[in-house]
């Protein structure tokens, strides 16, 4: 996961290369501003937060370590400044979310060319997912979206592992009941069309 | 390659494999193992209907919107560059490359230098000041994240901390653009901290949460809004004019306790491009071009006649640089443009 070019540069800006920050800064704008989107609406919010995020970084670049994840670790610390900005705003503005921790939403694309089946599968995926509290969802997108493992997600939400694998499992349990009744559907059609055709069911316990 | 636990793999075991994660998800850089996953249905066929509606559960939650922002990242990397340089100006590296007698003896001053600071600090707020030079322009970003861009020559002074308590107020001498973060959207109950006043030669700007340009030189103050509404008061006086309230589009023109100019301007939008374009007018005199020199630049510039200062060239000019805007003079109007030395210019009537 972490590429040879991110250990680099970050040990060149460490040493206070300026170029080296702003290949950092190159690299991870677009990450940063799309999870931060997920955090907020507010556009001008998510340019702060990553300001004051590198700003903190060329600052305090002396005394950084040398994390097993740059992407992960910049992750961590947009996560952590953008709470904190949150609260400290909240006493000058009135904000959606003015309780910090409070939202995380994806949007999804609608898109007309998925095949009917996939269509409905889709909006089930969706609805479910909707439906979850906030830290869920993130867990999801940090999970199916950026591909992460469960350590890499415990550190970056700094909570333990097995309260992630709680997290997790309540999220997957919804997500089977979806999957147990999309199947259970197609089930009934196919024996509907094949009458006592068997087949093997795929539908796991749970 | 095969591998027994395969064969009876759950679709909760397939959500819960970060090796099968990893590589749904894309970012498996290693050839072997996504080409395991890729034939994965074919090798293990018994886990192949789990494994197809995980990877299908994936994908389809995968087709969410992408926000990079994009536009704004030239633009924000020059103002994570202006405030670091501004951190660093206030504590300048020059102390680390002193020898280390001469460190000796520096320590010993910071140390009275500190002692007074401390002792000012704790009698009076401490007051942030901020100047720009001739051709210089800065980002700032004010204690609530407000946002503001100075001009050339320009200076705003704030307080180096804002509570909650009192309203937030700024001082600006030249020419700004503020962006101020949203306020209360209850406006008829405002509470004192959540107030924004910019003070400029004579008036205060009330804001309620929006963007607009202020320009104060030679006493004169003019004052356009690009969005949001704000209440603009006069210095009171027998003459004071009355409180004005201003919406997107508006613009005065204020000195000497007078109102001198209220109007509407087609694209409120176009007061703010001296932000990101060096030098830029509309339908200008060459007055209010020579002004901008002298302000600006630094620039003394003679005329021939006053009369020429009438001159007025139409349109939209946007340039990079004086020497440009010089050509564009001197191509558009009836005049000669002399340089006798770098900073003073002579402009006269006729070719």
């Amino acid at each position: 996961m972490q590429s040879e070019s991110h250990v680099l540069w970050w040990n060149a800006f460490k040493q206070g290369d300026w170029d080296a920050f702003t290949a950092l800064y190159g690299e991870f704008y677009e990450l940063l501003n799309n999870y931060g989107r997920k955090f907020t609406q507010d556009a001008d919010l998510i340019q702060d937060v990553v300001h004051d995020l590198f700003v903190r970084l060329w600052t305090t670049r002396a005394r950084l370590g040398n994390p097993a994840s740059v992407k992960n670790y910049l992750y961590k610390a947009l996560r952590s400044t953008l709470f904190r900005k949150i609260q400290s705003l909240s006493k000058f503005v009135e904000l959606d979310n003015a309780s910090g921790q409070g939202t995380f939403a994806v949007n999804f694309i609608p898109d007309a060319s998925f095949r009917q089946e996939e269509q409905e599968l889709r909006n089930q995926v969706i609805a479910l997912v909707n439906t979850l509290p906030a830290r869920q969802q993130e867990i999801i997108f940090l999970r199916f979206y950026e591909g992460m493992s469960y350590e890499e997600i415990s550190v970056i939400m700094d909570i333990n592992m097995s309260s992630t694998y709680k997290l997790l499992y309540k999220a997957l349990d919804n997500l089977h009941k979806v999957s147990d009744k999309r199947f259970l559907t197609f089930l009934s059609i196919m024996i509907f069309l094949f009458g006592n055709f068997s087949k093997k069911i795929p539908v796991t316990e749970g | 390659m095969n591998n027994e636990k395969y064969t009876t793999y759950t679709l909760e075991n397939f959500l819960d494999d970060d090796a099968f994660i990893k590589w749904v998800s894309g970012k498996e850089q290693d050839v072997l193992v996504a080409q395991f996953w890729s034939e994965f249905p074919v090798q293990y066929p018994s886990a192949a209907d789990n494994f197809n509606f995980a990877v299908n559960v994936i994908r389809t939650y995968r087709s969410q919107e992408i926000w990079e922002n994009k536009d704004n990242k030239a633009h924000l990397l020059d103002r994570i560059t202006a405030t670091i340089a501004a951190e660093e100006s206030r504590r300048p590296g020059i102390f680390r490359r002193m020898n280390v007698w001469v460190r000796a003896a520096a320590i010993a001053l910071i140390a009275t230098a500190g002692g007074y600071l401390i002792y000012s600090k704790l009698n009076r707020p401490h007051m942030e000041m901020i100047a720009t030079g001739y051709g210089e322009k800065r980002t700032i970003t004010l204690p609530d994240h407000s946002v503001v861009t100075l001009n050339a020559t320009s200076s705003i002074s704030f307080q180096e901390k804002w509570d909650t308590i009192a309203p937030r107020e700024v001082w600006i001498e030249g020419e700004a653009f503020f962006d101020v973060k949203h306020l209360n959207r209850d406006t008829t109950n405002v509470r004192p901290g959540q107030r924004f006043l910019v003070h400029s030669n004579g008036l205060t700007i009330e804001v309620l949460g929006t963007s607009f340009n202020v320009r104060s030189r030679h006493g004169k103050t003019k004052v356009g809004l690009v969005t949001g509404k704000i209440q603009v008061g006069f210095k009171e006086g027998p003459a004071a004019p009355k409180a004005v309230v201003m919406l997107p589009g508006d613009y005065i023109e204020y000195a000497d306790n007078h109102l001198l100019l209220t109007k509407k301007i087609n694209k409120p939008e176009s007061i703010k491009r001296w932000i990101q374009v060096p030098l830029t007018f509309t339908d200008a005199t060459l007055g209010e071009i020579i002004e901008t020199l002298q302000d600006n630049y630094g620039y003394t510039v003679k005329v021939s006649e006053q009369s020429i200062k009438k001159l007025k060239i139409e349109g939209d000019i946007n340039v990079a640089n004086v020497e440009e805007l010089l050509t564009v003079i001197t191509t558009t109007l009836n005049v000669r443009i002399e340089q006798p030395s770098e900073k003073e210019l002579i402009i006269a009537s006729g070719k």
